[in-house]
């Protein structure tokens, strides 16, 4: 059979040589649809990749960490094939930090470490360098910014090194500083020449209430100590039997270790067992997210959305080309429907048959597969380096393009088999092509739908509006309707694609931007106790503030019965029962006056009250805002302290509607009683029995110009320490940067369906006017003019593509609606609809069709009349 | 000794009013040699006849038996080689493969068998019919009379059972057609192939052994009224 294959082939490759055009478009096709599976691959795998680099710098370079290892037993990881690397680091112990100003940090916890250690450990080094003996030390940076010690490189420090005791044990940095509980044991003293400043190591090494600030030197000799901790990375290998690694090296059953690592604490093992494992090491932790992303196995939800959704794109991406490939195949077919019939006629059976057309589809895929993946991949890289800046503000990472191999293999796997599947169909059909059909010069014959002349009929407005072009391009039409299904289709996934996604992304973006448009500030810090009073009006003094008003809060508690409250029925969660006192500061507090239009000296020892609410609900497809009272005061009425407020009392000056800054946008649905300063410093001072009352944050809220350098001055000038800023300016970028990102992907998303999209349209429209060329020159025959002609073609185009646009625009819209209500929930007052994205699309598949026309047309055009009436008969 | 018979051919078109009958009841037996022509005007069913004879077209009952195989009892596959293998056609528009070329036009029975052809059978069948220097050429780079010389050849290239030829020189001029005619008359007797020819030219038809007449799907003998 191989004589048969090759002249099968030389046909095949032949016929693909004389067309082109369409064999490129197609090539085309192909490329565009590996191009974007490959792209879904290597964004995937930068993700993984991004990610692990990230991990490596949060949480350290290391798989797991073995605690306490005795020194006879790092003979386990010197020679163990599956671990590529390790290194030690031994735990000196704390030593008191002189002048410490954080009470929660009074220590340095230094440990001695190898070389190299400061990459597993992800330490950067601000300042000088790494220690290269025992006795020269790097310190955090953290120990001047939070210590407020000033070590600086060149310092000579002499340490009185010890352990911390708690009741029975050493404590370690997991235990927070308790001073009554626990003491410090004194063990030698030393003396170490600061080399180097570094920044303060991730949460695993020094965790939040860790008591020390981290401090690191040389580990000189390995021999010397008794105990170390050991971080070691394991192999591929050693990584996917991490279990019977680390049970190797514990030197315990892996069945053992298992129960170790799933139920230390659940009680799952026995005392001695637990002995057992703590022969070798205290305890062995693993880098979990490290692991898992090195690993890929999640069991968090977010980590299967990102698969779930990479696995839906792929699909749709599988579905859309294998739909779009199929459909240049058939179209190939058509068109080699007389040369399959003639081949058939000397006697080709099926199976040869069949063959053709996989060997099309082979030599397409030769060409197209590489190339897409190719494309792919570059694509993806170009992408990516554009978006890094956004992701970066986004998600707080670096998003780099990576690539391996087996992402990129299964693409051109996927790749290869969305070429089959979709030559499958038209193999099935070219085995079918019986020689008659051939011997009848016709191929039309299955094609087109026979209609009785009645159902052909035109309707009389296109007969008298477009003469006798519109009516042949109207039949036509409805004659060869399958033959058009494709491009219809094309047109209607594209648009409707189109449509849906513009609305969810401008829904994105509206969404971002509404949640933060009009914010009265732009930065919040808490402070913890009311004693940071002071730091917080200095926060409020600052340069740059335009305005800022500095929020004591107390709980106050009264009869409810002594309340009026508005609207019996009104539904639980919109109001709240709880009253709450604050003072705004003295600027802010006579701005706030004014405003409610009352004099600071009336106000001084009474209340201003807001109690409103406002509620959000959705009725008839759009969203309304509610606001009202939840309840109403009298002036002079007098509110007097229940529970722990029992004594206090304060009389309504008004109740008023205008919210201070910070309440932001809507109201709260409380009873908030706005008092003086003085108020509050002569009811509630430090130390009273109100104490309980108050909230442990002074809030300051600042409007400023430049919200940047704002948080950058706070957290320089002035000396906090238990606060958190939040810089809602900030936030709002990295929120806009998020949706810019998915923006680009979605769009970029739909700019490949949409290419996949003309590619169809053009092969579909270039071949059928081919086809139908002898009929053309026909046509001409008898006396059609150029012009009579040309609006023939127009006039078909604008049949199907309003056709298309009739139902691509609809289920856009659908799609559209679908999303705000999906996305809109809170956020969108009126639904939006996408009549600039539906424009558009329309526009754009109008140019597109006459342009495709236009082009096929001149092809017609220049063919001989009777040239083309002959060459049918070759 | 008899090569073809066909065993009351029906072939049916189309439902209730708009039935025909292409072929009423067709008997007809041909012997190894012979060379038959079926002169009918267009629209007698002489056509689907032939296809039915050549294994293309199905009938709608009946039997067709070539060399005592009845053809429509095979699989399609079965069918198809044994069509390229005992059954040679030419069409009225010859029905070359466009991207072969001439020599590959010729072969692509053999090779669709997975044979060999053999290099002095080409050789002899491009001489006798004058196709020694256009074995390079592609289908329409040669004239009419010339591309259905190539499907004669094509034809012939399997030494089948059977020529089956329809309308072979009805879009020739009539020199052309002339040639096509000494072409398959020589075939039939150098060859010993048996040859039936549809033609509504009588003149050309007077050339053959003998000589059926097919008008309204019914066969008969130009001689002898219907045969028997």
């Amino acid at each position: 059979m191989r004589e048969s294959a090759n002249v099968l082939k030389k046909c095949c490759f032949r016929s693909l040589r004389e067309n082109r055009k369409r064999t490129a478009v197609t090539i085309v096709g192909i490329i565009l649809a590996t191009a974007l599976i490959t792209g879904v691959a290597c964004i995937v795998t930068s993700f993984r990749a991004s990610m692990i680099a990230y991990e490596k710098q949060e949480n350290g370079d290391f798989h797991y960490h073995f605690a306490r290892v005795g020194r006879e037993y790092l003979k386990y990881f010197e020679n163990n094939v599956n671990i590529e690397k390790y290194s030690l680091a031994q735990n000196l112990g704390y030593a008191p930090l002189e002048g410490s100003r954080n009470p929660d940090k009074p220590y340095l916890f230094v440990s001695a470490v190898e070389e190299g250690m400061e990459d597993t450990l992800a330490l950067t080094l601000t300042e000088g360098r790494m220690p290269e003996n025992g006795s020269e030390l790097v310190v955090g940076s953290h120990v001047r910014s939070n210590g407020l010690v000033d070590i600086r490189v060149g310092d000579v420090l002499e340490l009185q090194m010890g352990e911390r005791m708690g009741d029975k044990y050493v404590l370690s940095q997991e235990s927070p500083y308790v001073p009554e509980e626990e003491r410090f044991v004194p063990s030698f003293r030393k003396e170490y020449t600061v080399v180097g400043i570094v920044e303060r190591p991730n949460q695993e090494w020094e965790p939040r209430i860790a008591p020390g600030y981290s401090a690191f030197t040389r580990l000189e000799d390995r021999e010397s100590a008794e105990k170390v901790d050991v971080y070691a990375s394991y192999t591929k290998k050693g990584l996917r039997n991490a279990d019977q690694v680390n049970a190797g090296i514990l030197g315990v059953d892996v069945e053992l270790y298992r129960r170790y690592y799933m139920g230390e604490y659940l009680g799952l093992i026995t005392p001695e067992e637990q002995e057992q494992i703590r022969r070798v090491a205290e305890n062995v932790q693993e880098n979990y997210w490290l692991l898992r992303w090195e690993l890929l196995i999640f069991s968090s939800n977010i980590m299967n959305m990102l698969y779930a959704m990479s696995a839906i794109a792929v699909l749709i991406i599988i579905v859309t080309s294998v739909f779009c490939i199929h459909n240049s195949f058939m179209i190939s077919l058509t068109e080699k429907m007389k040369l399959y019939g003639r081949l058939a006629s000397v006697g080709t059976t099926r199976r040869q048959q069949k063959k053709i057309v996989y060997y099309e589809a082979v030599v397409l895929g030769l060409a197209g597969v590489p190339l897409g993946v190719i494309s792919g991949v570059g694509a993806t890289a170009v992408l990516l380096q554009a978006v890094n800046g956004l992701v970066k503000d986004a998600l707080g990472f670096r998003l780099f393009f990576a690539v391996s191999v087996w992402p990129i293999l299964l693409s051109a796997v996927l790749s290869g088999v969305t070429v089959y599947l979709s030559a499958a169909g038209s193999a099935r059909r070219a085995a079918r092509v019986s020689p008659i059909s051939a011997i009848r010069a016709n191929d039309m014959v299955r094609e087109a739908k026979r209609m009785s002349g009645k159902e052909l009929r035109c309707p009389a407005f296109i007969d008298r509006f477009f003469g006798i072009g519109g009516k042949i391009a109207y039949k036509n039409l409805r004659r060869a309707r399958v033959k058009y299904r494709t491009t219809v289709i094309s047109i209607v996934v594209s648009v409707a694609a189109f449509i849906g996604l513009s609305t969810f992304v401008e829904l994105l973006m509206y969404s971002t931007s509404s949640r933060y448009q009009d914010f009265p500030y732009q930065i919040r810090v808490s402070i913890n106790g009311w004693d940071s009073y002071d730091k917080a009006m200095q926060i409020a003094g600052m340069d740059g503030v335009q305005e800022a008003e500095v929020v004591r809060s107390a709980r106050f508690f009264t009869d409810q019965e002594e309340i009026a409250w508005c609207g019996e029925d009104m539904e639980q969660g919109y109001r709240d029962t709880e009253i709450i006192l604050r003072s705004l500061g003295e600027e802010a507090y006579a701005r706030y006056c004014r405003n409610v239009g009352v004099s600071v000296e009336a106000a001084r020892d009474k209340a201003i009250v807001l109690a409103d609410y406002s509620r959000q609900y959705r009725k008839g497809g759009k969203l309304y805002v509610e606001e009202g009272a939840i309840a109403s005061f009298q002036q002079g009425q007098v509110l007097k302290g229940t529970g722990i407020a029992e004594g206090l009392e304060i009389e309504v000056l008004t109740q008023t509607g205008v919210r201070p800054m910070y309440q932001g946008r809507s109201a709260t649905g409380r009873i908030e009683l706005i008092v003086s300063e003085e108020w509050m410093d002569t009811n509630l001072p430090q130390g009273s029995k109100y104490d309980d009352m108050k909230y442990d944050n002074v809030d300051v809220y600042v409007k400023c110009e430049n919200a940047d350098e704002m948080e950058a001055a706070v957290r320089k000038d002035i000396q906090l320490q238990m606060y958190t800023l939040t810089n809602f300016d900030a936030q709002y970028r990295s929120d806009r940067s998020l949706s810019l990102v998915v923006a680009i992907f979605l769009y970029g998303f739909i700019t490949v369906v949409a290419l996949i999209g003309i590619t169809n349209i053009f092969n579909t429209i270039t071949t059928n006017m081919e086809l139908r060329a002898p009929e053309f020159a026909m046509l001409r025959s008898v006396g059609m003019t150029g012009r009579e002609f040309r609006r023939l073609i127009v006039l078909e185009s604008m049949f199907y593509g309003v056709k298309a646009l009739l139902i691509g625009i609809p289920l856009g819209i659908i799609l559209s609606l679908c999303f705000n209500v999906a996305l809109a929930e809170g956020v969108v007052t009126a639904i939006r609809l996408p009549w600039k994205a539906t424009a558009a699309a329309a526009m754009a598949v109008g140019v597109l069709l006459y342009a495709i026309m236009r082009y096929s047309m001149g092809k017609v055009n220049r063919k001989n009349i009777i040239e083309t009436i002959r060459n049918e008969n070759i | 000794m008899e090569i073809l018979r066909t065993e009351h051919l029906f072939k049916k078109y189309g439902k209730g009013n708009n039935e025909v009958i292409a072929v009423n009841d067709a008997n007809l037996s041909v012997a190894q040699g012979e060379f038959v022509a079926i002169v009918g005007s267009s629209g007698s069913g002489k056509s689907t006849l032939v296809h039915m004879l050549g294994g293309v077209d199905r009938p709608t009952s009946g039997r067709v038996l070539i060399e005592d195989n009845d053809i429509y009892r095979m699989s399609d596959d079965k069918l198809a080689i044994f069509r390229r293998r005992q059954v040679g056609l030419i069409y009225q528009f010859y029905n070359l493969i466009p991207v072969l070329n001439v020599e590959e036009n010729l072969t692509l029975p053999c090779e669709l068998d997975g044979s060999k052809p053999d290099p002095e059978l080409v050789q002899e069948l491009a001489g006798m019919l004058g196709l020694k220097k256009r074995l390079r050429h592609l289908p329409n780079e040669l004239s009419g009379g010339q591309q259905q010389r190539v499907a004669i050849g094509r034809a012939l290239i399997t030494r089948p059972a059977i020529l089956l030829a329809d309308e072979p020189t009805g879009n020739l001029d009539t020199r052309a057609g002339n040639e096509i005619m000494e072409l398959l008359k020589i075939s039939n007797r150098r060859y010993k192939q048996t040859v039936i020819m549809i033609t509504h030219n009588l003149e050309l038809a007077k050339q053959a052994d003998r000589v059926l007449g097919i008008e309204d799907g019914f066969l008969y003998n130009r001689n002898r009224g219907a045969e028997e």
